[in-house]
């Protein structure tokens, strides 16, 4: 499986990097963008099975990201692992179709319960 | 709303953020070592905006270089590589990320609480933040395994028209 993992944070997509390793997700494929522009052009290029994505992030955020996506009949699995979560953001994730918004931080368990239905 | 709120329970909340993620992200043990105003040293370390709506907050976790540097090196899973070390950049970028995720813990807490708190960017400062009049500053020494630090809050209510003047 192909997963895009997409941050402005270097050092969040290691961490996310590291936590699919942790759960067993080792056998996928992954890729990086620095933020939601990056991001989508990727995924016009390379057709990722799953997108995980930060909210909060220059260019393009996550959410204007997944709503482009859909707008373009993109059809990509989307979830958020993101340090922000309102009601309000938990509300216009699930509206754009994405599938989880995970908040960080988030313990190797939690992370693992919810990626799980996603990419086995 | 929360103006009612003191800056010691902001500081209760910012320090129960903080052990979460020193406990999950960080994988290690937390505690806090002591209470007391902030002084006007120099430090290295992140900040990070906060606002609600009626209070301007700014909260940082702060230390020496080689407090965050070790920080960073926990975050990124890179204890047992003593050859490898990561660059500034890196450093700024992991320690802004911890604060990222302490504000989120602290937004996830107050939003809970009936009322609405937006989160900033998170910046890195070598240097001392300096209070105005009309802020107030506490601080407390928190210890992540046995690596010491400083989180550091300030805070300013907002006026009626929601600006800081």
């Amino acid at each position: 499986m192909k997963i895009l993992v997409v941050d402005d944070s270097k050092a969040m997509r290691m961490i996310v990097r590291r936590a699919l390793r942790q759960a067993g997700f080792d056998g996928h494929s992954v890729e990086e963008a620095s933020d939601g522009k990056e991001a989508l052009a990727a995924i016009q290029r390379s057709r990722p099975d799953v997108v995980l994505t930060d909210w909060n992030m220059p260019e393009m955020t996550g959410i204007e990201m997944l709503e482009a996506l859909r707008e373009q009949n993109i059809d990509v699995r989307v979830g958020f692992v993101t340090s922000q979560s309102t009601p309000e953001m938990v509300q216009r994730a699930r509206d754009a179709g994405a599938l989880f918004l995970l908040a960080k931080p988030f313990t190797p368990d939690r992370f693992k319960a919810v990626l799980e239905p996603v990419l086995q | 709303m929360n103006g009612d709120f003191s800056l010691e329970q902001w500081l209760d909340v910012a320090l129960e953020a903080t052990g979460e993620v020193a406990t999950t992200a960080l994988g290690g043990e937390f505690r806090v070592t002591h209470l007391e105003p902030p002084d006007p040293s120099i430090r290295t370390g992140a900040y990070i905006p906060l606002r609600s709506a009626d209070q301007s907050l700014l909260v940082g976790l702060l230390g020496t270089e080689s407090t965050c540097r070790k920080l960073a090196r926990t975050l990124l899973g890179m204890e047992d590589e003593p050859e490898g070390d990561p660059s500034d950049p890196d450093v700024a970028d992991a320690v802004g990320e911890i604060v990222n995720m302490l504000a989120g813990g602290i937004q996830r807490r107050m939003n809970g609480n009936d009322s609405r708190v937006e989160l900033g960017l998170p910046i890195f400062v070598r240097g001392a933040i300096l209070p105005t009049r009309r802020m107030e500053a506490t601080m407390a020494g928190v210890v992540f395994d046995d690596v010491e630090a400083e989180l550091l809050m300030f805070r300013e209510p907002l006026t009626a028209r929601g600006d800081h003047r």
